[in-house]
């Protein structure tokens, strides 16, 4: 069966794929800000490869990898590694409850996720948000299936925790 | 816990604002690159057209060029090697026949006793017969030059006419 290809141009790729690499780049970078300067630099880089995509489905796993390569490039940024965001710092949340007001109004289980390593964050968006299988998760990240299974395992383990201390 | 993690992330869209923006930069980029593009395809067409050029001219130009040949005739006796002589229409080739080389001394089995020596137009010639494959070989001196003639002639008297040949010619160079 032939795969379609609607997706010509990256305008096209944006108004299909807008909203799934802005959910993944946010649940990566965990605000809005660098999530947008992450939505940006993806579909900019898309101008120069998409000549190479053969289908849609390749451009979604391209956007994807890319989104999530771009937001690893975010974390080893200099300015990044030094500075914590208020609502990762949890001895202000803790010491400031005026502060609380600027937090979202988040659902526990998005709370949870976004507590997560950044490495199973991102397969545990891959799995229960994008809906894709294991294997398509190991080839997207360059992953062995048993690393994808452990870590998706030992991220399920983690959240379960968090939740029930909730 | 997916489905509630589902219906949360549903609720998250990429900004309007963001996207119309996004948009514009995209074709910004795009225009960027499609003429970088034409550049980069101009110039390796312009580099491609060069070595094109090249090649041809490699191929192309020794042919032009003229040879620096030697026209001269090739006459025995200017060099230790084998070579037909130029001849003129009618005229017999010196040669023909004959395996014809300039030496510096007699070869060790012209010393043998089973070796004929006979005068052939005033010129002292050593004839010898190959016992194996009875050929005939000759060494013979003019113009204090040493020439050993070789062959594939079983026929003495054809082989003495030859060797006559060469000798006249020879002569008549000096």
């Amino acid at each position: 069966m032939d795969k379609e290809y609607t997706i010509k141009t990256p305008e096209d790729a944006i108004d299909r794929y807008a909203d799934m690499v802005y959910r993944l780049a946010f649940t990566q970078v965990k605000n809005q800000t660098d999530a947008d300067d992450i939505f940006q630099e993806v579909f900019l880089r898309l101008v120069k490869h998409i000549h190479k995509l053969k289908n849609d489905e390749h451009v979604k796993a391209w956007l994807i990898r890319v989104t999530i390569n771009c937001s690893k490039k975010h974390f080893d940024n200099y300015w990044n590694k030094n500075v914590v965001s208020i609502e990762d710092d949890s001895t202000l949340s803790d010491e400031s409850e005026e502060l609380s007001y600027m937090l979202h109004e988040e659902n526990p289980v998005t709370l949870a996720v976004k507590k997560l390593p950044e490495k199973y964050r991102v397969i545990v968006h891959l799995f229960y948000y994008e809906e894709f299988s294991i294997t398509e998760i190991g080839n997207m990240l360059k992953m062995k299936e048993s690393t994808v299974k452990s870590q998706l395992f030992r991220a399920r383990e983690m959240l379960k925790g968090m939740l029930k201390e909730d | 816990m997916q489905e509630e993690y589902q219906r949360e992330m549903n609720k998250l869209h990429a900004p309007q604002q963001l996207v119309d923006s996004t948009k514009e930069l995209v074709k910004q980029e795009e225009k960027k690159y499609k003429s970088d593009v034409v550049v980069m395809k101009k110039r390796v067409a312009t580099i491609g057209a060069i070595a094109a050029c090249f090649l041809i001219a490699c191929i192309v130009v020794p042919f032009i060029l003229p040879s620096n040949e030697n026209n001269e005739s090739v006459y025995l006796g200017d060099s230790n090697t084998l070579g037909p002589v130029p001849i003129e229409k009618g005229e017999e080739t010196p040669n023909e026949g004959l395996d014809i080389t300039e030496l510096v001394d007699y070869p060790a089995e012209f010393s043998e006793h089973q070796v004929e020596e006979i005068l052939l137009k005033d010129t002292t010639i050593k004839l010898k017969k190959d016992e194996k494959t009875g050929y005939y070989k000759a060494c013979l001196i003019i113009k204090d030059n040493i020439f050993f003639a070789d062959s594939k002639l079983k026929d003495r008297e054809l082989f003495l006419d030859k060797l006559e040949v060469f000798i006249d010619s020879k002569n008549e160079d000096n």
